[in-house]
């Protein structure tokens, strides 16, 4: 949060180096499974993704309340 | 400039309202022994004022000479008069002086010309080099194009070092301030410098004897010319309410303004000891048929009240670089208030209230700046980062760039850095640029800038574009940042002029 933004920009550049070559654990989550979608296949998704992948590909998932991608923040999603 | 006992160096203060230079000794065997010797106009001791009076068929005169002139001359054919070059310099500015096209670098170069020959007539010192001073806010634009007028005087800048920060070397290591900068040692010192053209804050700690800016602010534009500005539009508004007249058919007569303002700024003067001022401009507005003398009484509780605002915004910039330096007003241990417009009452008030017994008068609060620089330079100090810089990495890592205290000069040489665009749906790489206290926390951490590269924005099969990112430090301390997409034409720049520099030896 900066400038009294509570929006964040995210850095998309990677480091390509002896220790960091293109691999796909640095893409966001969503990104991935838009160009790599049997990676957020339910059955491996665990071991293929990080953590952080995981939050940031489910963020977009439309949620089956509210149909909408809500992270789980609509009202419905909320008493449930 | 050396003896066998001294080492010298220069160092000029470039004002928008007034410019000076000093030489600075540093004597060799005995180093705490420091001399600094203002070179201001000989007979008043005062800086010289940045007034150049361009004539028809004579050659340029600058400083008080000009400015002393202005009432005389302002409206006679053949005479032009500049003041406050500096404002307009990294523009490109054109003036079409006597049918002839000058640009902003020349007119500022007459200023450094005069500097110059001043220093060799009156003082006998031989200036050719050495370092400038400059506000917070002047980006590389206006430091290139500075460069280029002290260039055409025949003056090379070495470095540019902050206004501010240059008025804190020189009371740390000028003359009479023996032991001062061990004893400053841990210490947090504010300095406040509103001058004619810009309002300059620096927040700075000595740190192993290391002079080191904590956090800057500045205010571009809202200063003591503007002051001047706020009086003339007070007294010509009330003289033609009082008059009955109507801004469209009395006008101010041709050339007038120049000479109005210069009244105004002796009123601004004076109302800084006096409860009240009398602004007379004499036939200073015309209709068709009549001249009209401007004839205005004004208090300083009127003048205050037009200046309000800016002394509202010029604290809240102090809170700002106390925010940036992650400190709260308490903890404070010195503050130095300098540049003339901080004499107005109201701004002394201000500060007192805040800082209290900790705010410090300095004895030579009109040359301290250019004291300052010319004691860096006879020190050879070098600016150095203050801070790490570096780039946000698409898993929040931070990769330094350029570690704090890394010296300008050995940041001039390109660095470059390989990277690979982990998504590119839009089309762009975002090149994320931070500083932050050190490397290894993210204490004081700040985004500089982001700085969008384009890429190709080919989702499938995903293609991670390699982008090349190159980062180094020029010579007027600015950073100059170019980024490029591998299947792109294009490289995408940027320029970053607000970085925080310590003072080291090499």
């Amino acid at each position: 949060m900066e400038n009294g933004s509570n929006l964040n920009v995210s850095s998309n550049l990677m480091l390509d180096d002896e220790y960091h070559k293109p691999e796909y654990r640095y893409y966001p989550g969503d990104f991935l499974a838009q160009v790599h979608p049997s990676l957020v296949d339910s059955r491996g998704i665990d071991q293929e993704l990080t953590r952080r992948q995981i939050e940031e590909y489910t963020r977009y998932i439309p949620c089956l309340i509210c149909k909408k991608s809500c992270s789980g923040t609509c009202e419905q999603s909320a008493i449930k | 400039m050396e003896n066998r006992e001294f080492k010298s160096g220069c160092g000029i203060d470039f004002g928008t309202t007034n410019s000076v230079a000093a030489i600075g000794s540093v004597n060799i065997t005995n180093p705490e022994i420091n001399r600094t010797l203002p070179l201001t106009k000989k007979g008043d001791g005062l800086p010289h004022p940045s007034v150049v009076w361009l004539r028809l068929n004579d050659p340029p005169i600058v400083g008080r000479d000009a400015k002393d002139n202005i009432n005389g001359f302002s409206e006679v054919a053949g005479n032009y008069f500049v003041s406050s070059i500096k404002g307009q310099l990294g523009k490109e500015k054109v003036f079409h002086i006597f049918g002839q096209p000058k640009t902003a670098v020349q007119i500022a170069g007459e200023i450094f010309k005069f500097l110059k020959i001043d220093a060799e007539k009156s003082h006998s010192q031989d200036i050719s080099e050495g370092v400038v001073t400059i506000p917070i806010n002047f980006d590389g634009k206006s430091r290139r194009e500075l460069r280029k007028a002290a260039d055409e005087a025949g003056f090379y800048i070495k470095n540019f070092i902050h206004e501010p920060f240059a008025a804190l070397a020189g009371f740390c290591y000028g003359s009479d301030s023996k032991d001062r900068i061990d004893k400053l040692e841990g210490r947090k010192i504010l300095v406040f410098d509103w001058g004619g053209g810009t309002l300059d804050i620096t927040v700075a700690t000595v740190k192993d004897g290391i002079l080191t800016e904590l956090s800057t602010s500045g205010l571009p534009g809202r200063a003591g010319d503007s002051f001047d500005n706020k009086l003339l539009n007070l007294t010509t508004n009330r003289f033609l309410n009082q008059n009955r007249l109507s801004p469209l058919d009395c006008e101010m007569a041709p050339n007038v303004k120049d000479r109005y303002l210069k009244l105004c700024e002796d009123s601004k003067i004076e109302l800084s000891g006096n409860e009240e001022t009398l602004v007379i401009v004499t036939n200073a507005f015309q209709t068709q048929s009549q001249n009209f003398s401007v004839k205005e009484r004004v208090s300083r509780e009127e003048f205050e009240r037009e200046i309000n605002a800016d002394v509202k915004e010029a604290m809240k910039q102090v809170d700002t670089a106390l925010e940036h330096a992650g400190i709260n007003s308490t903890e404070i241990d010195l503050a130095l208030l300098i540049g003339g417009t901080s004499n107005i009452p109201i701004i002394r008030l201000e500060m007192e209230e805040r800082f209290g017994y900790r705010l410090e008068e300095v004895s030579n609060p009109d040359t301290i700046i250019a004291e300052g620089a010319s004691i860096i330079d006879a020190l050879e100090l070098q600016p150095a980062l203050a801070r790490s810089i570096g780039i946000q990495l698409s898993d929040d890592s931070y990769y330094e760039v350029f570690s704090a205290g890394t010296i300008a000069k050995a940041a001039s040489v390109p660095k470059q850095i390989n990277m690979f665009c982990t998504d590119n749906r839009d089309g762009q790489a975002r090149l994320i640029i931070k500083e932050r206290k050190n490397k290894d926390s993210n204490e004081g951490e700040k985004t500089l800038a982001v700085l969008p590269v384009p890429v190709m924005s080919k989702l499938k099969p995903h293609f991670p574009e390699k982008v090349t990112v190159s980062f180094s430090l020029d010579e007027d301390l600015v950073l100059q940042v170019i980024g490029k997409g591998a299947t792109q034409d294009i490289n995408s720049h940027i320029e970053l002029h607000n970085l925080c520099f310590g003072l080291r030896t090499l």
